[in-house]
């Protein structure tokens, strides 16, 4: 007799909704990415800068320190706009390394093993697959720069001295530095994705992955630099959106003084191109692999 | 009406893969039946809303494939034919993302894949990351994954492919007992003959982006009514020369056995009779059904026919 019916039994619950479908995607990606070591390691790595620059602005706030040890205060540079576009130039090599690691499998991964039809064939839209893989690598983006940053300046702002009308000056003086860290660290977060969701869904095995990146982003530039050689007119390197993201960060933090610089105008055109280029990459190869199969 | 089809046409290129294929069937387990390159995983993908379809509309249980494509994903469970799972993930937690996509909760959608690994027969290698399973394995793990939010439909896309035969009676098995104890609809698409007729009532077979033929598969095999298989014992050459006499088509197949076929107007009756006017004993009287694979090759070697050969007697819902 049997002790236990092990005949089919259909699920009989309640279902969620869209939300929660979609959430599934950069919930397990998610999972996946903190389950690996080296995302680990360079993540920390990340925030190092963060907690040297927390240091720097406290010192910025009690120079009565510095006076103590004999240092002299007049040679600290203050938490101005370029300090905070310093500060996340610096954090870019992070999020590119980041870029080659998490990257490299997001797309590629499902393609290789034929996943990618599992995903479609459930509830979930073409678009909510995308915005779900789009949605681990921006956010981790953000997380090294604009959340970074913005908690930087919420600190400049909250540990100023209280005896000086500083804490106001700032805010008056320096309150659209939070917008240009916004506005910068999004582009910066949304162009890298892009690319990265690109290359992964072009380039199923992750080695070439890092190459195919590279060729791109120092390949363009080397080309704009060489067409700016031999032309002499800087807009020319606009063909590079590494050189556009630059300058559009200098122009964003109202430094564009400092250098010569490609016009705005052809900074939005190079970035426009580029995320143009990225999305019809993804959906030609998202179309293609549906299609087929894998 | 599990399935509607009304002047389907789906196009990769400038080639046609389904060309107006209109059909309306009812049934609790569906064959789709073809040889290679058909279209059967062109009409599943058009079914599921991975392919865009030219022209025509589909229905699956009376709902638009083109505008409700998301409402019908909610209701299918679909296993593809080839290798599709996530590298590096337990087949557990491959389960549970799958869940979860289709709308369960965390803790339900972990509970569902257990319960679901266990009846695949994967119960014991539940934390094992797939891509050191064998293929059969493999293969259940995408027949598990079908199956973690109990669709109403299932669209099994060639499920005993590639498998030795103990893998394949094993899911062929769990395919009839899906059959018969969930409320879910099947639908099969294979070019294995066999595979179709242990598990499927109704069949629908295409050739080259058409349907061919369609209906019951018990119905189908009943199409040859006036085709007997007999062994006699006796004076053979006299029998034969006798049902010759009286307008039957004979061929003898070995040293007793004949195939008869009975001209029209005439009965069964009167093979007795001759053989009671010769003496012969007739030991094995068998009214010959032709099998699925009979109906297949017929149907394949016609030229495309102007319609649908569509069979409708017979219950839709008897079994194989």
């Amino acid at each position: 007799m049997p002790v236990h019916d092990m005949s089919y039994r259909a699920w009989e619950g309640k279902c969620r909704g869209p939300l929660r479908r979609w959430l599934a995607i950069p919930k397990f990606a998610f999972m996946e990415a903190v389950s690996r070591r080296l995302v680990i390691w360079l993540f920390t790595l990340g925030c190092v800068q963060l907690l040297l620059r927390l240091g720097y602005l406290y010192l910025l706030a009690n120079q009565e320190l510095l006076v103590a040890f004999r240092f002299p205060t007049d040679v600290l540079p203050p938490a101005n706009a370029f300090f905070f576009k310093n500060f996340i130039d610096i954090q870019l090599p992070f999020c590119f390394a980041l870029a080659f690691v998490l990257g490299a499998d997001l797309i590629a991964g499902d393609m290789r093993h034929g996943a990618l039809v599992l995903y479609v064939s459930k509830p979930i839209s073409r678009w909510e697959y995308f915005f779900g893989k789009f949605f681990v690598l921006f956010s981790v983006f953000m997380l090294l720069t604009w959340a970074q940053a913005g908690f930087l300046f919420l600190v400049q702002w909250t540990i100023a001295a209280e005896n000086t009308p500083w804490r106001l000056y700032f805010w008056n003086d320096r309150a659209p530095i939070f917008g240009s860290i916004t506005a910068y660290c999004l582009v910066i977060a949304v162009c890298l994705t892009m690319l990265c969701l690109a290359t992964s869904s072009l380039i199923r095995n992750a080695r070439y992955f890092g190459t195919a990146m590279v060729v791109y982003i120092i390949g363009l530039l080397i080309i704009g630099r060489m067409l700016y050689a031999e032309l002499g007119d800087i807009n020319v390197r606009a063909v590079s959106p590494l050189s556009a993201l630059v300058d559009l960060g200098y122009h964003q933090f109202d430094l564009a003084h400092r250098r010569e610089m490609i016009d705005p105008g052809l900074i939005w055109i190079s970035i426009a191109a580029h995320l143009t280029l990225c999305a019809v990459v993804f959906k030609w190869r998202l179309e293609k692999v549906v299609r087929h199969g894998r | 009406m599990l399935l509607e089809l009304e002047n389907l046409t789906v196009r990769y290129g400038k080639q046609k893969v389904l060309d107006q294929v209109s059909i309306a069937l009812e049934s609790k387990a569906l064959g789709l039946l073809g040889p290679n390159g058909a279209g059967k995983s062109t009409l599943i993908r058009a079914l599921l809303g991975l392919v865009r379809h030219e022209s025509g509309s589909a229905r699956i249980e009376g709902l638009d494939i083109q505008r409700q494509g998301k409402r019908i994903r909610e209701l299918i469970g679909y296993m593809p034919e080839h290798e599709s799972y996530l590298a590096g993930m337990t087949v557990v937690r491959f389960l549970r993302f799958m869940g979860e996509m289709c709308g369960l909760a965390p803790r339900a959608a972990m509970e569902r894949a257990h319960e679901v690994l266990f009846y695949v027969g994967l119960g014991e290698v539940r934390y094992r990351k797939i891509e050191g399973f064998s293929y059969g394995m493999q293969q259940k793990v995408r027949l598990a994954q079908t199956l973690i939010h109990g669709p109403r439909i299932l669209i099994l896309d060639e499920p005993t492919n590639g498998l030795d035969p103990t893998a394949r009676d094993e899911m062929l098995g769990l395919i009839r007992d899906m059959i018969q104890n969930s409320g879910s609809k099947v639908i099969i698409s294979s070019h294995l003959l066999r595979d179709i007729e242990a598990c499927c009532h109704e069949v629908m077979v295409l050739k080259r982006g058409r349907v061919v033929a369609s209906g019951n598969i018990e119905a189908m095999k009943q199409t040859e009514e006036n085709l007997y298989e007999i062994r006699v014992k006796g004076d053979l050459d006299g029998f034969l020369a006798e049902l010759g006499r009286i307008g039957c088509g004979c061929r003898a197949d070995d040293r007793e056995g004949l195939e008869v076929t009975l001209a029209d107007g005439l009965t069964p009756r009167r093979i007795f009779e001759a053989a009671d006017r010769l003496g012969v004993q007739i030991r094995h009287f068998y009214a010959k059904k032709d099998t699925l694979e009979d109906i297949f090759l017929k149907v394949l070697e016609d030229e495309l026919p102007a319609e649908p050969k569509l069979v409708r007697e017979g219950r839709a819902d008897a079994g194989p």
